[in-house]
């Protein structure tokens, strides 16, 4: 466990100054800003809109993070032979796996964490003075579930993305199949509602079952989607949360258990 | 006793339909204690040899031992320091934090780390750089990080994949020096390098290797009775070019 800790907080040190983070934080502080003016065009739902936005840039950040920073990370220790110095110390290569991805999930965490309250901020300056516009029963603590939820969403599509860099030869594969899996991730619920109901779909068994084994291999990520619920101050199931957070570390689980295996057999020639 | 050995070892790299055979049947023995030096032009298999050793690829026959561990099936790598042919780091830690990684995850404990790391870097003339950040240093001073990465956990076995590669004369005498230095306290060095004379120099043994195939394997005496190791060395893979011609 030590070992993991090792390789989790070496790679949070040299993630954590590594300049591309700034950017993308600047980036999201800049889409803030947009927030509160896009919000004021909206003579209603201003709540809504602002909660959303500014959830949409949390989320938004976070995946520039995981395609292009961790990706490249993961990458990098390959092609340029970082893991070489690692692995020629006494730990193994599941360590190795389990530490990088910690050290990146430290960091989804904190960007999460910086975003959000940026997010936050940014959602209470852009309706401030319409409290009016503000749905009744929204609750910041509903909003910081939301961001949970979001977060845990985007350490799921981490562990994906790792799962593909260890199979993958080329990091633009990597960041390729990762989008896709992402893009998937978040219609095969929806998809699968309209074809299932659908009388143009009834008959295409092929179609039906494609859709049936994709949202069995592709984690469905709209269901960490709590934006409309932050929003709107809706209710929420604590049972139905549960499992949905007991459903991603299980996915997360599966595809660090796969990561693992792949990457024991993997050649580093 | 033995360091290391290779036991009729052979690799072959697919790339699509065409095999390429990198190693065929290497048997090499390295002793305890001894400077050993792996000499070969550049393609003959030294770095793949050396990838094998270290566990990062499998051969596809043979065996071989470090410390009479199995390597692929025993954990070996607390006995070894490791420099590899062009070493690459956490670009954004500094050369004192890359160190103390370095030293922990070689299991090494308590306050001594950072004295050790201290010494070390000293040692290798790093001392001023320890606080840059890996980012800033020239590749001289990467390759000497490298090496200080192998010294830090004092290991009895060091396995450098051309440790006097793109090195100016100051890095390659002061690398030479630390070498020596090791055969001296009773290390084994196994290193790799197409300079034959760092070789000449440092080795108390070599073993020259060939596409793959070793040609030569004892003290650097037995070859060099006349014109020294240069002469030596293109006259064997002369003959061994031209009897896979015949």
């Amino acid at each position: 466990m030590s070992k993991i800790f090792l390789i989790t907080w070496v790679t949070f040190k040299d993630s954590i100054r590594n300049r591309a983070l700034y950017g993308i934080f600047f980036f999201g502080i800049l889409l803030f800003i947009a927030n509160i003016i896009i919000t004021k065009m909206f003579s209603w739902e201003l709540g809504k809109v602002a909660v959303e936005l500014g959830l949409s840039v949390v989320s938004i950040s976070g995946l520039v993070i995981i395609f292009f920073l961790s990706i490249n990370t993961m990458s990098n220790d390959i092609d340029k032979k970082t893991l070489y110095l690692i692995l020629s110390r006494p730990l193994t290569r599941s360590q190795y796996i389990l530490g990088r991805y910690f050290g990146l999930c430290m960091i989804i965490v904190l960007s999460s964490a910086i975003l959000g309250s940026c997010a936050a901020f940014s959602a209470k300056l852009a309706t401030y003075g319409s409290e009016g516009y503000i749905p009744v029963n929204f609750s910041w603590n509903i909003f910081l579930l939301g961001l949970v939820f979001l977060t845990l969403s985007l350490i799921v599509v981490l562990a994906m993305a790792l799962l593909w860099v260890s199979i993958t030869t080329h990091p633009f594969t990597a960041v390729l199949l990762s989008l896709l899996s992402y893009f998937i991730g978040q219609n095969v619920e929806n998809v699968k509602n309209i074809i299932s109901v659908s009388k143009m779909f009834v008959e295409n068994k092929m179609l039906l079952k494609i859709t049936e084994v994709s949202s069995w291999i592709f984690p469905n990520l709209a269901a960490f989607d709590l934006k409309t619920t932050a929003a709107y101050g809706l209710p929420v199931n604590a049972a139905y949360l549960a499992w949905i957070a007991l459903y991603g570390l299980s996915y997360i689980g599966i595809c660090l258990i796969l990561t693992v295996l792949v990457f024991q057999r993997r050649e580093l020639a | 006793m033995t360091a290391i050995s290779f036991e009729n070892i052979s690799k072959t790299f697919r790339s699509g339909l065409k095999r390429n055979t990198v190693l065929k049947g290497l048997n090499l023995t390295v002793n305890d204690g001894e400077i050993f030096g792996f000499l070969g032009p550049n393609g003959a298999g030294k770095s793949t040899s050396i990838k094998l050793l270290l566990d990062f690829i499998r051969p596809d026959r043979g065996r071989i031992t470090v410390d009479g561990f199995v390597v692929g099936k025993e954990r070996f790598q607390h006995l070894i320091g490791y420099l590899p042919e062009t070493p690459c780091f956490f670009e954004n830690l500094s050369g004192m934090e890359t160190l103390l990684f370095a030293a922990r995850a070689s299991e090494m404990r308590g306050y001594v780390i950072k004295k050790r790391a201290q010494e070390v870097l000293e040692r290798l003339d790093l001392k001023s750089a320890g606080s840059w950040t890996v980012r800033t240093y020239s590749k001289g001073m990467k390759q000497r990080l490298g090496l200080a990465m192998a010294l830090i956990h004092d290991p009895d076995i060091y396995i450098l994949d051309e440790p006097m590669s793109g090195l100016d004369p100051l890095g390659r005498n002061l690398i030479s020096d630390v070498i020596l230095d090791l055969g001296q306290n009773g290390k084994t060095v196994f290193f790799s390098s197409h300079i034959l004379s760092d070789a000449e120099r440092l080795c108390d043994r070599i073993g020259i290797l060939h596409k793959g195939e070793l040609l030569f394997d004892g003290a650097i005496e037995d070859i060099t009775e006349v014109g020294g190791l240069e002469k030596a060395f293109i006259k064997i893979i002369e003959e061994h070019g031209k009897s896979k011609n015949v």
